[in-house]
């Protein structure tokens, strides 16, 4: 996480460790001025469906040890299916990366924890364990926190420093431990304002990340600074919100109700739950789900524009056109295939989200693309273990 | 395109390639010379050696990605001209070529999945009985209080009287006193659903309230506290607490934080296994109950005694604990009273389908995955054993000490004892560390980790 990148500052000098037989720069950018960009997604269901299904079985039989390499070809795929002006990107990760790394953060980060967790468990009594647990929670809850924020730098920066386009990668400078107390305090003042905070916090992460990104020596730009980053979320954030508070009320009245069989029993012992009665209450947290998970597609939309809205990369300004009952759709059959195939059609729930985001992307402006060398950064050479570990490194 | 430099008469094809060092595209002419690649267009003359060319997976529409080992630059052959490519470097087009890979690749993870899966159900259980006799006492002993201190913690109380706290530490002792147990035992009874009785590392045994009800003789209660007492001594309860342990590890290195539907099962299955005993344990410490029981001069026939209960219990009898079950206890302990009912001795669920009209999940599991030699069997073996023993044909406890024991619990919990106050005598306990050594508690819903039963 110290491996500062440091992308070629905008010069013709080629990198050192650059490709083995440097093709002759003759053809600089002769001021054949910019170009638009225009990204298509071709991916398809019967696409990926093979993938999915090897994935599935190699999983199964090797016990999930499978996933790595099943996670990189999901990758390639969604990848090369899309194009930017004709051109494919290409994902050049591999399985071994992510296995190497996720062998070295279990060995490195977690048997030290766990083997902390049981020292403490064997040879302390029960009432200092905990006592000293107990006194040390905000800050275990927060030390897990900021290595979650770690997890998510450090597999942004690998899978950026793993796409190339027109063999040109992107990257991923700044600082992960930064990045991590960033999502730390971010958090913590979420937490503090009852969740209001929360869209400036994404927000404030969304451009920490994408201020320093690059395709190839070119950096990313926000193009809104501090003032009014999350503003135009909060009418869509109020909305979830308050529908979120209503809809976790009434589902505790409805609770209440259906528990003790009557809101004049409220009170009395509640009577031996029956099969009726659990399914029920199922039935009550399913229409709570859906009430303010209908409720929140508008902050859902409305966040991905922004993201869109903000970015900027040398004359090119981005657009997202993100809608609340398509992006809906697409959260919910993808919950669908992913609950009814017990999680194996996540590649299938993938490809959608992706096809969707894509088809909706659209740059404005233009591009001086040939001008355009390549990063002198190579990424970080294992792959983002810490993220598996969390279980987030399935994110595309 | 701009056809220059290849030598004329060789077949050359057209193009697109990027080097690696910009974005621009360059359209070029493809030639191959012996065992050179040439690249030629406007400002470009690239020479690749064809041992060092590596393929990338197709574009979408068909065309090939060729570059050369470890560089970024890209040359993409339209879908049209890859048959003349494939016939330059059958090689990289050889069919199956990749799919080798991902079988090979395959295979082994797949090895490397079973050799894990071995270990964890073959080697694990062989070394965790060496290793437990290697576990400081100290160390066995404080797991034993921790573990007693969450049953504590997350189950309700009830009352033992002073009598029957007599009647279970003599008990205690005098089967302490002819085994050769690191651990003195330490007997609780609580209250809880379902017959059971489990030993906790460091030599503390629980017995639920349950289980004293369906029993008839105290002798019967003294044959399964010496079966548990043997485990103790023998370290088997410290070995299934490593076992435990060997696979949350393994688990986790193997499977990863994934929290899939399929990883969790996984998980779940492995702990409830691991903390089994094994099947040469559970023969053991029958053996060694036999012995304890002749050596104390209690009735050797009350471990086959109990072992023919529960068979019966299993076999769908539902007298014996209508007798033993007080009809003023139902009012109190509504929910773990009624399930008691079908709740079979965790001794006896070597047959899934009697447990089938249970309905909870993790008994039906655990009874599938149950090792046990079967009760029948067992008690068979014991009542053959005891026949060859003698016996004074004293009762191990006199009736007042066993009517005590019969009382614990069955007024139900204490009033008023609500969740809340739990929570409270938790937190008391936290900061007053003495307190809840002599308590027995209600419920037993949510199992502690303890070991469990036999």
């Amino acid at each position: 996480m110290t491996d500062e990148p440091t992308p070629a500052s905008g010069s013709n000098v080629p990198d050192e460790n650059g490709p083995a037989e440097p093709a002759t720069p003759a053809s600089e950018p002769a001021g054949n001025g910019g170009e638009r960009l225009v990204f298509a997604q071709s991916g398809t269901i019967g696409g990926i469906l093979p993938i999915t299904l090897l994935n599935a079985l190699l999983n199964i039989v090797t016990l999930t040890l499978w996933r790595f390499w099943g996670r990189t070809r999901v990758r390639r795929y969604l990848w090369s299916t899309t194009t930017i002006n004709g051109t494919p990107m290409e994902y050049t990760g591999s399985g071994w990366e992510l296995f190497r790394s996720f062998i070295v953060v279990m060995v490195l980060v977690f048997l030290p924890i766990y083997g902390v967790f049981f020292a403490a468990q064997l040879l302390l009594p029960p009432e200092t364990v905990m006592l000293v647990f107990g006194l040390a929670y905000i800050p275990i809850l927060i030390f897990f926190s900021w290595l979650l924020g770690l997890a998510v730098w450090i597999a942004r920066r690998y899978r950026l420093s793993r796409t190339t386009w027109r063999g040109i990668r992107f990257g991923q400078a700044g600082s992960a431990n930064t990045y991590a107390w960033a999502s730390v305090g971010y958090g913590l003042l979420s937490g503090i304002t009852l969740g209001w905070y929360a869209p400036a916090a994404e927000m404030r992460l969304t451009r920490r990340l994408w201020r320093e990104t690059f395709y190839g020596d070119r950096q990313f730009r926000i193009l809104q600074e501090d003032e009014g980053l999350a503003g135009p979320l909060y009418p869509t954030f109020a909305l979830a919100w308050i529908a979120g508070v209503a809809g976790y009320v009434g589902f505790i009245w409805a609770y209440m109700y259906v528990l003790f069989g009557g809101f004049e029993n409220i009170g009395d012992t509640p009577p031996i739950p029956d099969a009726m009665m659990i399914a029920k209450i199922y039935g009550l947290a399913l229409v709570y789900a859906l009430f303010v998970g209908l409720a929140s597609l508008p902050y859902a939309a409305a966040l991905l524009r922004r993201k869109a809205q903000i970015l900027g990369l040398e004359g090119l300004t981005f657009r997202l056109d993100a809608r609340s009952l398509s992006l809906g759709w697409i959260y919910v059959t993808n919950f669908l295939i992913i609950a009814l195939t017990l999680g194996f059609g996540l590649p299938v729930a993938q490809l959608r989200l992706w096809r969707y985001i894509f088809k909706r992307l659209e740059a404005e402006g233009e591009i001086d693309i040939e001008a355009v060398r390549q990063n002198a950064d190579r990424g970080p050479k294992a792959g983002e273990g810490l993220a598996d570990a969390f279980d987030i490194g399935n994110v595309i | 395109m701009s056809s220059s430099t290849h030598t004329p008469g060789r077949p050359a094809l057209a193009g697109t390639y990027a080097d690696g060092e910009s974005a621009r595209l360059h359209a070029v002419t493809v030639s191959l010379d012996a065992d050179t690649l040439a690249l030629d267009g406007e400002g470009v003359a690239v020479r690749w050696q064809v041992a060092k060319l590596r393929r990338l997976p197709d574009r979408p529409d068909g065309a090939a990605v060729i570059s050369e080992k470890g560089s970024d630059a890209r040359l993409w052959i339209g879908a049209s001209d890859r048959d003349v490519l494939r016939t330059w470097f059958p090689r990289l087009f050889a069919p199956g070529r990749t799919r080798r890979g991902t079988l090979i690749l395959g295979a082994a993870l797949t090895g490397i999945a079973a050799a894990s899966l071995a270990f964890l159900f073959v080697g694990l259980p062989l070394l965790s009985r060496p290793l437990a006799h290697a576990v400081p006492l100290d160390v066995e002993r404080r797991m034993g209080e921790q573990t007693n201190q969450m049953v504590t913690w997350f189950t309700d109380e009830c009352e033992t009287g002073e009598e029957a706290r007599a009647a279970l530490d003599s008990l205690g002792s005098r089967l302490y006193a002819v085994s050769d147990s690191p651990f003195e035992f330490r007997l609780r009874i609580v209250d809880a659903g379902f017959p059971n009785a489990f030993a906790l590392p460091g030599g503390r045994i629980l017995v639920t309230d349950e289980l004293i009800d369906e029993m008839e003789s105290p002798d019967e209660l003294a044959g399964v506290l010496a079966h548990e007492a043997a485990h103790v001594a023998q370290r088997h309860v410290m070995a299934a607490q490593l076992r435990e342990m060997g696979f949350g590890v393994l688990l986790e290195l193997l499977i990863g934080g994934g929290s899939g539907a399929g990883q969790e099962i996984a998980r779940t299955g492995a702990t409830l296994e691991s903390l089994r005993h094994t099947r040469g344990a559970e023969s053991e410490a029958d053996d060694y109950a036999l012995q304890y029981l002749v050596a104390a001069d209690m009735n050797p026939h009350g471990l086959a005694d109990f072992f023919e209960r529960m068979q019966a219990v299993l076999e769908g009898q539902t007298e014996t604990e209508a007798e033993g079950d007080g009809a003023e206890a139902e009012s109190e302990d509504t929910g773990e009273d009624t399930s008691a009912s079908t709740d079979l001795p965790v001794e006896d669920v070597s047959e899934p389908s009697a447990e089938a009209d249970d309905g909870s999940n993790e008994r039906w599991l655990s009874s599938v995955l149950r090792t046990h030699p079967d009760t029948r069997a067992r008690a068979e073996r014991a009542r053959a054993a005891a026949g060859q023993i003698g016996w004074s044909g004293e009762p191990a406890l006199n009736e007042t000490e066993w009517a005590a024991l019969q009382a614990v619990c069955s007024d139900g919990s204490i009033p008023g004892d609500t969740p809340l106050e739990r929570v409270r005598n938790r937190i008391d306990d936290v900061f007053k560390p003495e307190n809840g050594q002599s308590r027995t508690e209600t419920g037993g819903a949510d199992q502690p980790p303890a070991t469990p039963p036999h």
